[in-house]
């Protein structure tokens, strides 16, 4: 048991009858009950008492007091300075109450506790009457005696009796008895002294250190850094207690330095590191002072970012610095480490990569947005399916290079789903505003266990119905299929002839009936009538040859034609053109998917597809799906090349077709755009070599004059 | 797009730039399953009233499935692709070309790839040779001969064979006179194996080049297959012109018998005369159109009547002061006559309203008309051994005769024929030959 303990129990003990009396006031007064041990509600206790003290309320002092300093009792309860403090001061006054209701006896116990918890406490004689002042001094002198402590260094540590002592006086006063006096320092050996003090006389104790060793002593700003001295770690600056708001940490000293050479290493994460290489010459004291650590930064330069997408670097909305206001370049600067960075841009796509940024380096990303694929995950089913099935479909997107997939498969916990299985446009729009991806999948499993795998998927912002897949279940052939449909080419360049070839069956089959002008067929010399009869020595008997011929064959590949005009035969060269293909016919999930990558497309600065051919796409997406208004949206914005077949011809085509269909107001608009497509014989729909549009304008025009 | 389309791709993108789908399956499956077997058996209806003549019900069966399953996914959408494939060629009929174009393109824009695809670029490339867009017309041909084979699912040999056809035509009238080869190069004389042809007198051709001979010599009616290597003989003492139908039938007039649709019904048609009904007999010649109604070209007097799809007597249509001496009926559904009294051919549009005399002749001997699938029309001058042949709006382009290419020379030419690519056929009733003319 601590000296304190026993104080504490002695005091505990002394108002046992009190306690009957706090339990009574503790049952009236519960919060302060339920404060028990803590500084602030025995401050209270000891508050209250003063003031009954001060109205001569001395009884009522005394109970409160007892309370008080009964409350000393749980574990560890007067460890620190402020409550011994309080202990003290409590102890005092509930001595003075005594002495003021004449309880005699009582005083000279507490006044003793008083004076073994601080030999040093001197009274103030203005505040007590004389005779009580006389009586704690005659107290005291019975108890404490004097020691003179002698120091060498003068800034070295005194410990008596194991505690620290702060500023040591030139005579301190301590309880008679023996102690144990320590001398500590940095760079010293330390010391230990004995002594026994008589109450009322003065011992003296010499506390002079020898050196022993050099210290090294510094402070980091910010705190936390470490420092190694020949690779050895030595230790952690630590942040001040005293004052949080400094940056500066409390000083780090290290010990048992022997002369020679060190080299000091100064290390914080995502700072720059502090090296010095040292001289310890003697065993004296260094002081490296303040140790300002620069935060270690890099540069993230982004190319082809576009102007409009929304940067996030570790989560983080970060606005980049552009070189100026239209570039596609943007740098942001970052601390060293690990990071990722994320790029998105509603309905266009997704880009994100993990990088590393080294201190003082550049690190270039080439942004690639391409459309984001979330898997919002699975229901219906049992877990294990679930599980199961979303990880496969998780696995397989990944692998799909045209697409960034996004695993959000938790996202699916709170939805609610309608009756068709399909999410409400409202939720929908909350996703798509909480997600970057361009199509959202969710997985429905019909029956335990699944036989089937229902996928539903919408592409953001598109408004085309939901496009379904149904996949049998653990058939990973089946969705790998799925994915590399996903994955397929958005459109393409086809290899074009530019010239019509029919079974006639006059002279034969694989007549050459028309020319394009300027195509690559009547740029290599055929003329309307040639038989063709062979291509790079491949016999054909009909036109379906020429267009597998075709098929097979890139654009600008070289064919040699071998043909018979009237009664002789030729051969020429023809080298393929190039042309942009749309796709229809497309079903909902097709649709979705190429919605997305269309839309990707026309963000990306290295898009090889026409703009005007991807605007196409996506309009004749929305024709298909009857979004006429939407549809008039998009081709009123395509700007399509005129001269070629495919082109201007099939966007005013599709224009005239979408507003009629949406019945809206503007027929002479629509009447315009077909007599433009109707009068270019050569307008193709679909690729260079696709269908003619003209009958279908003059078709859709005779329609329009019969309601008319 | 990154590099070439996938084989599939471009094959299914070649004829219409569709791309397969893999298990994207409608969610409402089930329900378009009910839905399909409903518009199948609309459809089937429909198709009864179409066989039966009943164009107004067969139409408004076809106009209800369009209506009511509008909005459906496969495979109720294959019944809605033939329905208004079926709508286009009734309208056609009917001389609606504008509107049966629409229901045509609406097949090729609007639904998925089958058979009727097949059949309503047919259709289309029949509303493009009546605007002359002959290039158009032999694109959309071409597509459907190309997809028939290379086996694509648009693919449709009854329409490949159609679509030949009228390449041949489109070859033989429009690209051969672009490369300087003349219409016709070549002349045959018709081999008829087992059967030896006397004194032929008249003659029909069906489009996919099958031929009719009207044989007084041993009064017989001889068929015989495209290729001529099969040949049926038919007894048949009753020496008429026959016709070969829009419904891919052979009609044979009688004098005693009304006309013989071969290898089917036997018809008899009563005019009206002065409130009288006079039983047509001696009939010379006939057509039928598209929608079904008749003309008869009655001997006595020389005179062509109208009767209506179901036989009624309608109207005379030929004045007191004409001779017509034949007829024929153009893929729009109008009647020609050719006239001889004064060397023309008049144009009765499809309601039979005398419209335009469409060529001014200057025959000998008018004794023959016939159309092609272009509606050009042939005029057989049976003394002068000719054959001028003008487009559809009159204008002369080629005469044939009297000696043909090969050399072979008309002798007492009494009928001619067309097929569906141009081939000319001659009747040479003295020489005992039918002439092919290629």
């Amino acid at each position: 048991m601590s000296r304190l303990e026993a104080l504490v129990a002695n005091a505990r003990r002394r108002v046992l009858v009190a306690a009957v009396l706090s339990l009574a006031l503790a049952a009236i007064d519960p919060p302060l009950a339920a404060a028990q041990g803590s500084v602030e509600q025995l401050g209270i206790l000891y508050a209250r008492a003063e003031t009954m003290i001060r109205a001569a309320d001395h009884e009522g002092a005394i109970v409160l007091l007892d309370r008080m300093i009964g409350r000393f009792d749980a574990p560890g309860g007067a460890s620190s300075e402020a409550l011994r403090l309080l202990l003290r001061r409590g102890l005092m006054s509930r001595a003075r109450a005594l002495w003021e209701v004449g309880r005699r006896g009582e005083v000279d116990d507490d006044l003793d506790q008083v004076i073994e918890l601080a030999p040093s406490y001197e009274i103030n004689a203005g505040s007590v009457s004389a005779d009580f002042a006389s009586r704690f001094r005659r107290r005291r002198e019975r108890k404490v005696g004097f020691l003179r402590i002698g120091r060498s260094p003068a800034d070295l540590r005194v410990f008596l009796d194991g505690r620290e002592l702060g500023d040591v006086p030139d005579i301190l006063p301590v309880l008679a008895g023996d102690h144990v006096v320590v001398g500590r320092r940095a760079g010293y050996a330390s010391r230990r002294e004995e002594v026994s003090v008589r109450n009322n006389r003065t011992e003296g104790v010499g506390l002079s250190l020898e050196r022993s060793s050099a210290t090294l002593r510094l402070a980091t700003d910010p705190p936390g850094a470490v420092l190694t001295l020949n690779g050895e770690v030595m230790g952690t600056t630590r942040p001040s207690t005293s004052n949080p708001a400094t940056t500066v940490s409390l000083p780090l000293t290290v010990d048992a330095l022997l002369p020679g050479w060190y080299e000091i290493e100064v290390t914080l994460a995502e700072h720059r590191t502090f090296r010095q290489r040292l001289e310890v010459p003697d065993l004296s004291d260094y002081d490296l002072g303040v140790l300002h650590l620069d935060a270690a930064l890099g540069m993230l330069l982004l190319r082809g970012l576009p102007p409009a997408a929304n940067l996030y670097v570790d989560g983080e909305l970060v606005e980049p610095k552009r070189q100026d206001g239209v570039s596609d370049q943007a740098r942001v600067e970052l601390p060293v480490g690990d990071h990722r960075v994320m790029v998105s841009m509603p309905g266009a796509g997704v880009f994100e990569m993990p990088f590393r940024l080294e201190d003082g380096t550049t690190r270039s990303l080439e942004v690639r947005l391409l459309p984001g694929i979330a898997v919002l995950g699975a229901r219906g089913g049992d877990e294990l399916d679930r599980d199961e099935i979303l990880g496969d479909l998780v696995s397989e997107l990944s692998s799909a290079s045209g697409w960034y997939q996004m695993d959000r498969r938790h996202r699916i916990a709170d939805l609610e789903f309608q009756d068709d299985g399909t999410l409400a446009a409202a939720v929908r729009r909350r996703l798509e505003e909480e997600i970057p991806a361009s199509v959202f999948v969710t997985v429905e499993l019909e029956s335990t266990p699944a036989t089937e795998v229902v996928l539903r998927l919408w592409a953001a912002g598109s408004g085309l119905s939901h496009g379904v897949v149904r996949l049998p279940r653990g058939d990973r052939a089946a969705l790998t299929a799925w994915v590399d449909e996903l994955n397929a080419p958005l459109t393409g360049d086809r290899a074009w002839l530019g010239a019509l070839i029919i079974d006639g069956g006059l002279e034969g089959n694989a007549i050459v009936a028309s020319l394009t002008p300027n195509g690559p067929a009547a740029n290599a010399g055929l003329s309307v009538g040639d038989h063709v009869l062979t291509i790079d020595g491949r016999p054909i008997a009909g036109a379906a040859d020429v267009e597998e011929v075709l098929i097979d064959s890139a654009p600008f590949t070289r064919l040699a034609i071998g043909y018979e005009r009237g009664n002789s035969p030729g051969l020429t060269s023809v080298t393929l053109g190039s042309s942009p293909t749309l796709l229809t016919d497309v079903k909902p999930a097709r649709a979705v998917a190429l919605w997305a990558a269309a839309t990707a497309a026309l963000e990306a600065a290295d898009s090889v597809t026409p703009r005007w051919v991807l605007q196409l796409q996506l309009a004749h997406l929305l024709l298909e799906q009857e979004r006429f208004a939407a549809a008039v949206d998009v081709l009123r914005q395509v700007r399509a090349p005129s001269g070629v077949p495919f082109g201007a011809g099939a966007v005013d085509y599709w224009l005239g077709v979408a507003l009629l269909a949406g019945k809206g107001d503007d027929v002479q608009t629509a009447r315009q755009a077909l007599t433009r497509a109707a009068a270019d014989s050569e307008a193709r729909l679909i690729h260079n070599d696709g269908p003619r549009l003209a009958p279908r304008a003059r078709v859709r025009l005779a329609e329009l004059g019969t309601q008319d | 797009m990154r590099g070439q389309l996938t084989r599939s791709a471009a094959l299914a993108l070649a004829l219409c730039g569709t791309v397969g789908q893999i298990a994207d399956a409608s969610a409402q499956q089930t329900e378009t399953a009910e839905a399909a077997e409903a518009a199948e058996a609309l459809f089937a209806e429909a198709e009864g009233f179409l066989r039966r003549g009943r164009l107004r019900e067969a139409r408004v069966g076809y106009e209800r499935i369009v209506a009511e399953f509008g909005a459906m996914a496969a495979p109720a959408a294959s019944w809605r692709a033939a329905a208004r494939v079926r709508l286009g060629d009734l309208r056609w009929r009917s001389g609606a070309f504008a509107l049966a174009g629409g229901e045509y393109v609406r097949v090729l824009e609007q639904e998925p790839p089958s058979a009727w695809t097949s059949r309503a670029r047919l259709g289309l490339a029949s509303v493009a040779l009546l605007d002359r867009d002959w290039v158009s017309a032999a694109d959309m041909l071409q597509r459907v001969v190309t997809a028939t084979d290379a086996g694509w699912p648009e693919g449709d040999a009854g329409a490949a064979t159609d679509a030949r056809q009228r390449l041949g035509l489109i070859q033989r009238f429009r690209v051969r006179p672009r490369s300087g080869t003349p219409y016709w190069t070549a002349a045959s004389v018709l081999i008829t194996p087992g059967h030896e042809l006397r004194r032929p007198i008249a003659l029909a051709a069906s489009s996919d080049g099958q031929l009719l001979v009207v044989d007084e010599g041993i009064a017989a009616v001889l068929l015989i297959h495209s290729d001529a290597s099969r040949v049926s003989r038919l007894p048949h003492d009753d020496h008429r012109r026959p016709w070969w139908g829009f419904d891919g039938l052979p009609y044979l007039p009688t004098r005693k018998a009304g006309v013989i649709a071969l290898g089917g019904s036997q018809l008899r048609f009563v005019a009206s005369e002065a409130g009288r009904r006079v039983p047509l007999e001696d009939l010379q010649g006939g057509a039928r159109t598209p929608e079904g109604y008749w003309y008869l070209l009655d001997s006595d007097p020389r005179r062509v009547l109208r009767f209506t799809p179901e036989g009624e007597f309608e109207r005379q249509i030929t004045g007191r002061d004409e001779e017509p001496v034949d007829l024929v009926v153009d893929g729009r559904g109008r009647l020609l006559v050719l006239e001889r009294r004064s060397d023309r051919v008049i144009r009765f549009d499809a309601d039979g309203r005398r419209e335009l005399v469409v060529v001014e002749g200057n025959w000998r001997r008018p004794e023959a008309i016939e159309v092609d699938g272009l509606d050009n029309i042939y005029v057989l001058d049976r003394d002068a051994k000719l054959i001028d042949v003008f487009d559809a709006d009159g204008k002369p382009f080629s005469r044939l005769g009297p000696d043909f290419p090969s050399a072979v020379q008309m002798r007492s030419p009494r009928d001619l024929a067309v097929d569906g690519t141009g081939r000319v056929y001659v009747a040479d009733r003295s020489a005992s030959i039918v002439y092919v003319i290629r």
